[in-house]
């Protein structure tokens, strides 16, 4: 380790690094005006820095909602283009805020989550249709400069970026603590009623704070666009270093958010420098994995076995009803969904499939949020694990069936135990980004090193029982009727078996903790016990799931259960209706690659345009009908 | 429509939210048929793609291939007198939508599925090959598309980099190289078992061969590459895919690193290049096919050009290397099914191409589908040489001036 390669390394993690203290920043600012986390702001930084690639490439602007492109010049400079890039990301922030952010501002923390990833899927979308998927790169808006160092080439603009963040967050230090606007802003993150009742506008204080995020994004994203390239897959991800840097200042401090930012970019560039000689700990885990795990401990010292007392009233989720004829709901599933079976063919009944997995995952979260009032952003990971756990056991042990996917659901609900120790001492927001980060844990160490490269596959053993193949796959097409009758009786009882938690004490239990913390614990509910038996129900649940999964694709890869598709299940389930088992049903009907997604692609043939419609559902359902398409009536009491 | 109420509201919101990112949408395409002198029924080919998806987009493999199938329609008679058909699937990388195209493609009874990138193959493959309809990819990218008996590979994808290490260490002389890789499980393996490998066979040390991975959607490149190149080392190997490589080759001119650069083949594509800027100048790319700008003189180079200007949408530079590849697999395919003198079915496509031994491929080097053509247990793969290609001055020259096998070099002697 000499000198000059330390400091090679701590300049070229300074620009990344710099980018991720700005978006913490950013994320704090957002925070600040509604008390969302902004699950989009990696997206929200990409499209205004296509904006200004297009203007510098082509001297077009392009806008959402408008058809067509509006040439400004020939050539448009690099000042010009981020001057309009700026208008255009206040506009975008400013039209999220009014649109999404400020009509959940009492709904659950969740609506803001799936909330945010409808816009994500929004932006993503507007961007692939009006730009393209192809990386673009983006002329450096800074100076190209490089110095030597120890004989060592260093790009300076890594060094630009940072004096850069350095005049933003003294900026930003300036009007939090001078002004009566950062003033009031603060004392909106605590309490939006006492502002006005002191006669200041929360919304209106929302609304600079979310929009000046905005900017703060879209000025950082164009920035960055040199060294990182551009694409509409990459950006959105910037979210997650930002996260850790927001969260490290807990989402309140932007300076510790911008130091924080900045020390994960040096340190994932020193780590580089690391030589590894241990095959299942890559550099992406060093460099991603550890400060996460490290945020997670800190985050659950930080945290309390209750709330606080003085805690803001949550907002309810909808309404978990007992069933009263709970044996003729799973009946009439069953018949539904056998008769779809035997009815269907070739991509429908393929279809009928994926949303039969797709709704048993929903229940996963029926019982985890709508029951217990958990958040969890990895059932695809509970999934995976048993997916997963379901090859090893076919293709090593030779474990016969059922006892095979029953193990695999076990070996989920071990992890769902695990990864639901943070639950006992964080909640809402916090829970969710930790959840969120022991997918991306479990995705990194597990899944992709289970991914063996070229050679292996990890195969999963046709199901047979008595000499009957329950397996999937047929030579006209997938599935078989015999796996869409397993699959479908599988769902019927989870089904039932959701409905009779529901009705029974370990429901009820976990209804008193979604209702009121502290007061189920005096009334004598052990709540880390509770919370805990969700984790592992929802698992156990999601890891059937997923062995349904395994068995329909037949071979398994890392792409097969990304922390991504975990989202839109989350989002599916909640637009569906969380709490009930016909909302886990309807959010089967309509995830990606289901019946009504399948029926409305072959009868409406809506092609490139189904993405952008998806998302725009999904903002719409959760910003008009925050309980659930199944919620019967726009209520926010409890039962 | 008021989202939030009433029966329509309930029935209408979960259909319009179903319609969410995956699916997989078809679209018949009977072409401007309006050339065509085949008077017999339709030969229906499956084309299963990738566009428009957030992981990545080749519509160039597509329009390549549809170019071709329009010049074999209308000038060579299509089929043995059949016009070919194209039944178009575009995935969106999902398994879920790759299933989708699968099932349409058995529904359809199509006699082939041509590729095409399908990141979800690992979904598709097993449902095709079940129904006994072969496949014949471009663009291996996961395990099944070399492991899966009865899809048959024509160009060897990212294993071509183990001819790039040959190359490496015979021609350029490399004594100390870096291997930079993709952190994901096929860079790593790639990487591990097929370059490093290659390189000690080829008279390199241990200590001369370092490894350095990267996540290829890492926010920045530079440090990971400024440790690879730490020792000054002769070459860098780079397993990354397309998108990566431009922001590499910036990152190796801000860095000035002076190693000679080897790239995968799909990294020599006009748009990476160009955004490469002065750090592409020198960068070598393995092809599977002739270089169309490296061989302007050769017959179906100039063939392909012609017609690809003539029957293309117009709009792809014919110098794209997918644009030429899809044309060229549509070729290979019609000139090994035009001597066919059994019925055109879907057990027949896939016993001529099983049986296929020094089969001449369009613009590309002969193939065998024995199964023997990669490392042990590529039983899909058909053909795995390459040539390499220099790019200078904008221009691409050719190398190593023959083709060199990524087979032989992984499963020779040591």
């Amino acid at each position: 380790m000499n000198v000059a390669d330390t400091v090679v390394h701590l300049v070229l993690g300074l620009g990344p690094g710099a980018v991720y203290g700005a978006l913490g920043l950013g994320l704090v600012l957002t925070y600040r005006g509604t008390g969302v986390v902004n699950l989009a702001y990696g997206a929200m930084a990409m499209y205004p820095t296509y904006v200004f690639a297009e203007l510098r490439h082509s001297g077009n602007l392009v806008l959402p909602g408008i058809p067509g492109t509006h040439h400004l010049a020939d050539d448009v400079g690099a000042a010009t283009a981020l001057g309009v890039t700026m208008l255009v990301a206040a506009a975008l922030g400013l039209c999220t805020y009014v649109v999404v952010a400020r009509p959940l501002h009492r709904s659950p923390p969740l609506a803001g989550v799936v909330a945010a990833v409808g816009v994500m899927i929004v932006l993503q979308a507007v961007v692939t249709l009006r730009f393209g998927t192809d990386p673009r790169t983006v002329a450096p808006v800074l100076p190209v400069h490089t110095f030597v160092v120890g004989g060592r080439t260093v790009p300076a603009d890594r060094l630009y970026l940072v004096a850069l963040l350095v005049v933003l967050l003294t900026a930003t230090t300036i009007v939090y603590r001078r002004t009566r606007f950062g003033l009031a802003s603060l004392a909106a993150t605590e309490s939006a009623i006492d502002v006005e009742l002191l006669g200041r506008s929360a919304a209106r204080l929302g609304a600079v704070n979310w929009t000046a995020g905005a900017m703060t994004a879209g000025l950082f994203g164009v920035l960055l666009a040199p060294i990182a390239g551009l694409s509409p897959s990459g950006y959105p991800l910037l979210v997650v270093p930002a996260l850790v840097a927001a969260l490290a200042g807990r989402l309140l401090s932007p300076s510790i958010a911008v130091v924080a930012g900045a020390a994960l970019g040096v340190f994932q560039s020193q780590a580089t420098r690391v030589p590894l000689d241990v095959s299942w700990l890559g550099p992406q885990t060093i460099r991603t994995v550890l400060p996460f795990v490290a945020l997670v401990g800190i985050l659950m010292l930080r945290g309390s076995p209750t709330p606080p007392r003085d805690a803001r009233p949550a907002a309810r989720l909808p309404a978990a009803r007992t069933v009263s004829h709970p044996v003729r709901v799973a009946a009439a599933v069953l018949v539904a969904g056998a008769a779809a079976t035997v009815a269907l063919q070739g991509a429908y009944r393929a279809a009928l499939v994926v949303t039969v997995v797709a709704a048993t995952l929903c229940l996963s979260l029926v019982v985890l949020t709508g029951l217990a009032g958990q958040v969890s952003l990895a059932q695809m990971s509970f999934a995976g694990v048993a997916g997963f756990g379901l090859s090893s056991i076919t293709s090593r042990w030779d474990v016969p069936f059922p006892l095979s996917p029953v193990a695999a659901a076990l070996a989920a609900a071990a992890v769902g135990l695990i990864i639901g120790l943070p639950a006992i001492r964080a909640r809402g927001m916090t829970l969710a980004i930790l959840t969120f980060g022991a997918a991306l844990a479990i995705e990194e160490l597990v899944f992709r090193n289970l991914s063996r490269g070229f050679v292996a596959t990890n195969e999963v053993a046709r199901p047979t029982v008595l000499g009957v193949d329950l397996g999937a796959t047929s030579t006209r097409g997938t599935p078989r009727v015999a796996f869409g009758l397993f699959a479908v009786t599988v769902l019927a009882g989870v089904a039932l078996g959701v409905m009779r938690l529901r009705a029974g004490d370990v429901g009820r239990r976990m209804l008193a903790i979604r209702s009121n913390e502290r007061a189920a614990a005096a009334c004598g509910v052990n709540v880390a016990t509770t919370k805990l038996q969700a984790f592992v129900l929802s698992a156990f649940i999601a890891g059937v799931a997923g062995t349904l999964a395994g068995y329909q694709q037949g071979a398994l890869s890392d792409q097969s259960f990304s922390t991504s598709r975990s989202l839109v299940v989350l989002a599916v389930a909640y637009v569906g209706g969380i709490a009930s088992v016909p909302g886990a049903v309807v959010g089967g009907l309509v995830i990606p690659g289901g019946l009504v997604s399948t029926v409305a692609d072959h009868a409406l043939d809506l092609g490139r345009y189904e993405t952008l419609f998806a998302g725009l559902a999904v903002v719409a359902a959760t910003v008009r009908r925050p309980e659930g398409v199944v919620s019967p009536l726009r209520r926010r009491t409890p039962t | 429509m008021r989202l939030g109420g009433g029966v329509i509201g309930r029935l209408v919101l979960p259909v319009v939210a179903a319609v969410v990112v995956a699916g997989c949408t078809s679209a018949r395409d009977d072409g401007d048929e309006s050339r065509d002198r085949p008077s017999g029924p339709p030969v229906v080919v499956g084309f299963i793609n990738t566009e428009g998806a957030p992981l990545g987009s080749i519509p160039e493999l597509r329009i390549g291939s549809d170019a071709a199938r329009k010049y074999i329609n209308a000038e060579l008679d299509g089929l043995n007198g059949r016009p070919i058909e194209f039944e178009v699937c575009i995935t969106d990388s999902s398994p879920e939508s790759s299933t989708g195209c699968a099932n349409r493609m058995v529904e359809r009874g199509v006699v082939a599925v041509l590729g095409g990138v399908d990141l979800g193959s690992a979904a598709s493959l097993p449902i095709l090959t079940a129904a006994g309809i072969p496949y014949i990819g471009t663009t291996p990218l996961l395990p099944a598309d070399f492991t899966t008996d009865g899809a048959f590979t024509l160009d060897p994808g990212g294993l071509g980099i183990a001819a790039s290490a040959t190359f490496a260490a015979d021609e350029l002389g490399a004594r100390r190289v870096a291997v930079f890789h993709d952190d994901s499980p096929q860079g790593r393996q790639l990487a591990e078992a097929f370059v490093r490998p290659v390189l000690l066979k080829h008279g390199l040390s241990q200590s001369g061969v370092t490894l350095v991975a990267e996540r290829a959607d890492a926010a920045d490149v530079a440090p990971a590459l400024a440790a690879a190149t730490r020792g000054n080392p002769d070459a860098v190997i780079v397993v990354f895919p397309p998108p990566a490589c431009s922001r590499i080759m910036q990152a190796k001119a801000a860095l000035g690193v002076d190693a000679d650069m080897l790239y995968i083949g799909r990294c020599a594509a006009p748009g990476i290049v160009a955004a490469g800027g002065a750090g592409a100048d020198g960068a070598y790319f393995f092809s599977s096919i002739l270089n169309p700008s490296a061989h302007p003189d050769d017959e179906e180079v100039a063939l392909y050009a012609d017609k690809v200007e003539e029957y293309g949408d117009g709009e792809v530079d014919a110098g794209s290397y997918d644009l030429a590849r899809g044309f060229a697999v549509t070729m290979t395919f019609h000139r090994r099914l035009r001597s066919m003198a059994t019925e055109i079915a879907p057990a027949s496509v896939a016993d001529a191409f099983r049986t296929a031994v020094d089969v001449p491929s369009f613009m590309g080097h002969p193939f065998t589908c024995d199964g023997r053509q990669g490392a042990p247990g590529f039983v899909s793969l058909c053909n795995s040489r390459v040539r390499i290609y220099q790019l200078k001055d904008g221009r691409h020259r050719d190398a190593s001036g023959e083709w060199i096998s990524a087979g032989a070099a992984i499963a020779g002697p040591g």
